[in-house]
């Protein structure tokens, strides 16, 4: 028998991956240079896939929102070296039309209605486009972030560190006027990120605040780097959110305008 | 963790099927009704497209998870797995490549690879209940095979399944859903190896005729 007939043999175990790392090698090396051994796997493909796929099985409700979740993390993670087009800049968010949307409304984004807020914060938060709530971040995805990250900048080291949190919690939402936002929310930090923002005009910043019940804090005026900003809040506990809004250069005491987008743990 | 999906209920915002807070729900389930544009899903995912990958994972979510239950039982196990895999699907979609294979297959196919990847790496948790499997007189084919019988929704599946031989049957259903590579399932069935590999192969095809399955 030749190599290739012994390989050929091995079609079937690996279809259902009952192969061990050398075996899967060289099948893989076989279908690459033979149509007709491509041909065979295909169809033993399809079979063994319909083995899984007729398993009754109710996807937990909770891990919709956590795949999403996680894509949208790697998806704002990936920002620096974009898989998107250049996204158009215009010069105020809130003005932004449509065309400077590529995200459209059919957007992962989340609409909560008023009362997932937090009270107290509701006449200020009640302006706001949308208010974005989370779902837990499974400890996998944190890990695999972790690891991504551990060759990285300082940034996202605090970001691994963050999502290795228990308590951490995904948001992201749609930025009014353009742009999206993820944050993972732990019980005392909470990781702020946006991609995609369009370029201010003069004399005016992108701020973060922290908001709690009784008030609005400021994290700090964000630097946009090519639309992308990212900010770590220390100051933040249990039950707070993170709000985005346009202030005069130099950031403000308070919020004075509405805020583009709202991230909350619940 | 989906354990601690499941027990942070304070944080833990309600998203039941019934509330879909990604995407249009009407347009989802016009498209989970046919598959054809999967393949245009997972090139829209390849170039970053947040909204197709939604969609893609309201089609596939199932079969995705049903893949997962059925080769690690256990649900929590299954939905960490899952999750693993959606990302990769996330990662590498330009990898796939439409003339090997549909785009479900590509995708279910990563499900059960990554599930048996879990099983092989708690294989020291399985053979410890393997352990006690043995002790207590049962064979484990006859686990694996109940478990999988009681598993199967698809009554055609099942049906197809038992039009195999038995060495066939034990052969696929230990490989497929024991997660044993054919040289264990050769041990566990006291069969040479060429023969289980012959006898995986001849299954899946006569399963493939009974199905009816489309290469």
């Amino acid at each position: 028998m030749s190599e290739n007939d012994e390989t050929r043999s091995l079609l079937g175990a690996y279809a259902l991956d009952a192969v061990d790392d050398l075996e899967r090698q060289a099948v893989e090396r076989l279908v690459a240079s033979d149509d007709e051994a491509a041909d065979e796997l295909r169809s033993l493909q399809a079979v063994a896939a319909r083995l899984g796929e007729s398993v009754r099985a109710e996807p937990p409700a909770a891990l919709r929102a956590s795949v999403l979740g996680a894509i949208a993390a790697e998806a704002a993670g990936q920002s620096r070296t974009p898989r998107h087009a250049a996204e158009p800049a215009t010069d105020q968010p809130g003005a932004s039309s449509t065309e400077a949307r590529p995200t459209s409304d059919e957007q992962v984004s989340r609409p909560a209605p008023v009362t997932h807020r937090p009270r107290g914060a509701q006449r200020w938060w009640s302006l706001a486009a949308a208010v974005v709530v989370g779902a837990a971040v499974p400890s996998a995805i944190a890990i695999q972030q972790h690891q991504r990250a551990e060759h990285a900048t300082t940034q996202q080291q605090a970001l691994a560190d963050v999502l290795r949190d228990p308590s951490a919690v995904l948001a992201h939402g749609e930025v009014q006027g353009g742009g999206s936002a993820t944050a993972v929310l732990t019980d005392d930090d909470a990781l702020f990120s946006a991609t995609g923002l369009p370029s201010l005009s003069d004399g005016k910043v992108y701020q973060l605040w922290v908001v709690s019940k009784e008030a609005a804090a400021s994290a700090g005026v964000l630097s946009a780097d090519g639309g992308s900003v990212r900010q770590l809040a220390g100051d933040f506990s249990s039950g707070d959110a993170l709000a985005m809004t346009v202030e005069p250069a130099g950031g403000s005491q308070q919020p004075t305008t509405t805020p583009l987008v709202i991230l909350s743990a619940s | 963790m989906l354990l601690l999906l499941a027990s942070s209920g304070a944080r833990r915002v309600p998203v039941g099927r019934g509330v879909r807070p990604y995407g249009t729900l009407a347009r989802v389930v016009q498209a989970s009704e046919s598959m054809s544009d999967a393949p245009e899903l997972l090139a829209a995912v390849a170039a970053g497209d947040q909204d197709a990958f939604a969609r893609l994972y309201d089609q596939l979510e199932r079969p995705v998870f049903g893949t997962c239950v059925g080769v690690l039982r256990d649900p929590d196990h299954a939905a960490e797995v899952a999750q693993e895999v959606w990302v990769e699907v996330w990662r590498t979609a330009d990898r796939f490549d439409a003339a090997r294979g549909s785009a479900r297959t590509w995708v279910v196919t990563l499900a059960h690879r990554r599930a048996v990847d879990r099983v092989r790496s708690v294989q020291a948790q399985r053979d410890r209940d393997q352990r006690v499997l043995d002790e207590s007189g049962e064979r484990p084919f006859d686990v694996v095979a109940d478990e999988v019988e009681t598993m199967l929704e698809q009554v055609r599946v099942r049906d197809c399944l038992q039009t195999l031989t038995e060495t066939q049957h034990r052969a696929v259903v230990l490989a497929y859903y024991g997660g044993k590579t054919y040289r264990e399932v050769a041990d566990t069935l006291g069969a040479a190896l060429p023969t289980v590999k012959s006898r995986i192969r001849d299954g899946l095809l006569r399963l493939k005729d009974c199905l009816g399955v489309a290469a």
